[in-house]
């Protein structure tokens, strides 16, 4: 079996591990990449190196949901990478900051450290994906990436202040909903 | 979120935004080391990391099949043709099974090693299908083996394979494999895609590749749905609710729908798991084998299990619910283990049964 730029993405959601090589030997450098770009002002010694296996970790365990070629593929990993930086990134503020510095924010840090108290990341998402397809887009780019609402709305083409207002009316739904509710998570 | 990675390939990013970073051949090859460790592990308990402790805490495993001697076997082969029945006679609950069994004869040869498929069966939720391996390798006695399915044309519709390989002869081999379509997967017939990409020698790793392809085009055993009305059964804030039963020619199946509600039983134990016993009203008990499960982990869960062939004459069943409160050994991965034989703390909680009147 030869893993070659045709063929990694096949193998790789075939579940082979040469295919898992292939994805470091030529995506290595640009995860590491966003990575640094991310957490290199904190100042840590090993974060960046588990962050990165944790991204090649996830780019193996959900590659069968990966559609496209190899230069969507680039963009894919680009993402899952720029995502555990900043989820990485705000565990390491977390760390840092004592609670108590956090009283004056903006409107859209306060929702940031309110997602912060929620611990898992994983609950978040479980959140998110009670929201209407489109406002789940938006959250996971403004939140979980965050991507600027300016860029948002240039990508969805939609106005700034239609983002802004559908990021909103989710975070008010999310606050009526932080209660629990039941989302199907496979086992 | 089950989605967030789909939705990971409609957001445009400027990969220009990002530098390369330096990464040296030492630092690719750590990785290398530290993922193949990690991802062997993943490999191997994918499935188990939810069920482990359901299925550990019933005993259910293949294990208790690999003690099977070839010898017996080899004895039995000339007479009997029949897959299903050979392992039937160490496995209880597959007993039964080959009447039902529709025979093929399906052979396919690669790298020197041929598989016969002789033999499947279907009964809306499982797949059986049983074959023959001739090979000019030795693969030890009991051999590993690669597998990939669809299931009419889809790739990941199900929830879960399991494969028995048994030595019969010198470089002969006897193989079962369990197709478990996922949860909401019910057909009443479906197309096969069966493809083996390699056998290997457990002790020696020694391993053949090839290609070996099968279709089957299965039609389901006559079942009998049930849909069960009668209320959840209760107690200590866990809860147990039948929602359906399948009576088929070899087995009946029931899904059930567990909550768990009580925090501070939650907080106490490390697995609360929960178990139906069953019995008819002329007291005959059955066994059963998980055949699914899926949940929110907010305290609902679903669960699918497989029971012997129901007595003919039996007309009601007694499902008496029953919750395991187990403490766990917890390894490096965070995944909790239910050893049986370990002498870890466990309490059992009877819930009050739940009666179903069988359908004529």
């Amino acid at each position: 079996m030869k893993i070659d730029e045709q063929n990694f993405i096949k193998y790789l959601q075939a579940g082979k591990e040469h295919a898992l090589d292939y994805v470091i030997d030529h995506y290595l450098p640009l995860i590491k990449g966003v990575v640094l770009k991310i957490l290199g002002p904190l100042d840590i010694n090993e974060s960046p190196k588990e962050c990165c296996n944790d991204i090649l970790l996830s780019i193996w365990k959900n590659a069968k949901k990966f559609h496209g070629d190899a230069a969507d593929f680039k963009k894919w990993v680009c993402v899952i990478a720029k995502y555990k930086a900043i989820d990485y990134y705000r565990m390491e503020m977390k760390k840092k900051e004592s609670p108590s510095l956090n009283i004056e924010l903006t409107l859209a840090e306060s929702i940031m450290y309110e997602n912060s108290f929620l611990e898992e990341q994983e609950e978040i998402q479980v959140i998110i994906s009670s929201l209407k397809p489109v406002d789940q887009k938006i959250f996971i780019m403004r939140y979980l990436l965050d991507f600027d609402t300016e860029e948002i709305a240039r990508q969805l083409e939609m106005t700034k202040s239609a983002i802004d207002n559908r990021l909103y009316h989710g975070r008010k739904k999310l606050k009526k909903d932080l209660g629990g509710m039941p989302i199907e998570k496979s086992v | 979120m089950k989605n967030l990675f789909k939705h990971f390939n409609d957001i445009d990013i400027d990969v220009n935004e990002f530098e390369e970073a330096d990464v040296t051949e030492f630092e690719k090859a750590q990785f290398k080391r530290d993922l193949k460790r990690q991802v062997s592990k993943t490999k191997n308990r994918k499935w188990m990391k939810g069920v482990a402790a359901v299925c550990l805490s019933l005993g259910i495993g293949t294990a208790s099949l690999i003690g099977l001697s070839y010898t017996t076997f080899a004895h039995d082969i000339p007479i009997v043709n029949s897959i299903i029945k050979l392992f039937s006679t160490k496995d209880k609950i597959i007993s039964g099974y080959e009447e039902f069994a529709d025979q093929q004869h399906l052979v396919a040869e690669s790298n020197g090693t041929t598989i016969t498929v002789n033999e499947s069966l279907f009964d809306s939720k499982k797949f059986l299908v049983g074959y023959y391996i001739e090979t000019d390798r030795d693969l030890g006695e009991h051999p590993e083996i690669e597998t990939t399915f669809k299931v009419d044309g889809r790739e990941h519709a199900l929830f879960h394979t399991e494969h028995i390989i048994e030595k019969v002869g010198p470089n002969k081999y006897a193989g079962l494999t369990t197709a478990i379509l996922n949860l909401s997967n019910q057909l009443e017939q479906a197309n096969f895609e069966f493809h083996i990409s390699s056998l290997s020698n457990r002790d020696t790793k020694e391993m053949v590749q090839g290609s070996w392809d099968f279709e089957i085009d299965a039609k389901a055993t006559e079942n009998k749905v049930q849909i069960v009305e009668a209320p959840a059964s209760k107690k200590a804030d866990l809860g147990i609710k039948i929602n359906e039963v399948i009576y088929t020619p070899i087995s009946f199946i029931v899904n059930y729908t567990e909550t768990q509600k009580n925090e501070m039983l939650k907080e106490k134990w490390d697995v609360i798991s929960s178990d139906l016993n069953v019995k008819d009203n002329l007291g005959n008990t059955y066994t059963s084998r998980l055949t699914g499960g899926t949940g929110n982990g907010q305290g609902f869960m679903e669960y699918v299990f497989t029971y012997e062939k129901l007595h003919p004459d039996a007309k009601t069943l007694i499902f008496t619910p029953i919750f395991k409160l187990m403490e766990a050994e917890i390894d490096e991965n965070g995944v909790k283990w239910v050893n049986p034989d370990s002498d870890l703390k466990m309490e059992i909680i009877e819930l009050s049964d739940i009666i179903i009147k069988i359908p004529k």
